[in-house]
């Protein structure tokens, strides 16, 4: 049964707002780290492939699904064992900004519309 | 550190000052080019800055979700290098041996030149960074 606010949509956008700001600070630790010899980028991932989880359990199963730390490693190496890319974190560094823009602006106009329905009640 | 929607500041502040500080040292060798006296005696030895990653805190980690990751970079070290610089013919000059040869400092100009775009171009990375952040946090005020 669907309800007026749909609570699971709402913990699926919290969901997605949470992994993208916590994927922002990963991110960020590494372009910090991009001239510190030895370090290894990581990158962060749901623990459970999204796709089977809205399959299996639905929008409810995506509250408890956890994340998963990963250290992809890339051919591009340095002398100083860095394998720190600058252009690949700042991809994705905007890449993942723009993402949590989409999901704050979809949970707002959610929000406008459940305003927009109240008002005509 | 707390890891909330602004720990991501933190970390892109640490990165700017470390790679200021890279900055300052590079500044520092480069105005020292021709320095033929240190307070250690023999011609100026150019300095160089060791960065090392912040580790998370082992305990932040809420519902068994990773919470810290990594909390940045900082300077542990302003390292010395040793290594003699190159030798001129000054025989007037008063730091000149027997043979009026003086002991230049080590530093390389192309070098320190290329060490400072580095820094530059790691600095400005971490700017954007944060101004991603705050693009976000913004957004996040319109829900």
């Amino acid at each position: 049964m669907t309800t007026l606010f749909q609570p699971e949509a709402l913990a699926f956008y919290e969901k997605m707002l949470d992994f993208t700001a916590l994927r922002h600070t990963v991110i960020s630790n590494n372009i910090a780290n991009v001239n510190t010899p030895g370090f290894r980028r990581s990158d962060v991932e749901f623990a459970d492939e999204l796709e089977r989880v809205l399959r299996d359990k639905g929008l409810a199963g995506v509250k408890t699904l956890g994340y998963r730390r990963t250290k992809p490693e890339t051919t591009a190496m340095r002398n100083d064992g860095n394998n720190v890319d600058v252009d690949v974190e700042m991809s994705a560094l905007a890449e993942n900004a723009l993402l949590y823009q989409i999901y704050a602006q979809l949970l707002a106009r959610r929000f406008r519309s459940l305003q927009e329905i109240l008002r005509e009640a | 550190m707390a890891a909330g929607a602004f720990s991501s500041f933190d970390i892109s502040a640490s990165g700017m000052s470390a790679e200021r500080l890279r900055m300052n040292v590079i500044a520092h060798n480069i105005a020292n080019i021709n320095t033929t006296r240190s307070t250690e005696g023999g011609p100026y030895q150019r300095r160089y800055v060791v960065f090392e990653e912040v580790l998370a805190d082992a305990g932040r980690q809420l519902d068994g979700m990773i919470r810290d990751v990594g909390s940045g970079v900082r300077v542990v070290e302003v390292g010395r290098d040793n290594t003699d610089g190159p030798q001129r013919h000054l025989p007037g000059h008063p730091d000149a041996d027997a043979d009026g040869m003086v002991r230049m400092p080590n530093v390389n100009p192309v070098m320190e030149m290329l060490d400072m775009m580095s820094a530059s171009r790691g600095y400005e990375a971490n700017v954007m960074a944060i101004s991603a952040a705050k693009q976000m946090i913004l957004k996040a005020l319109e829900i």
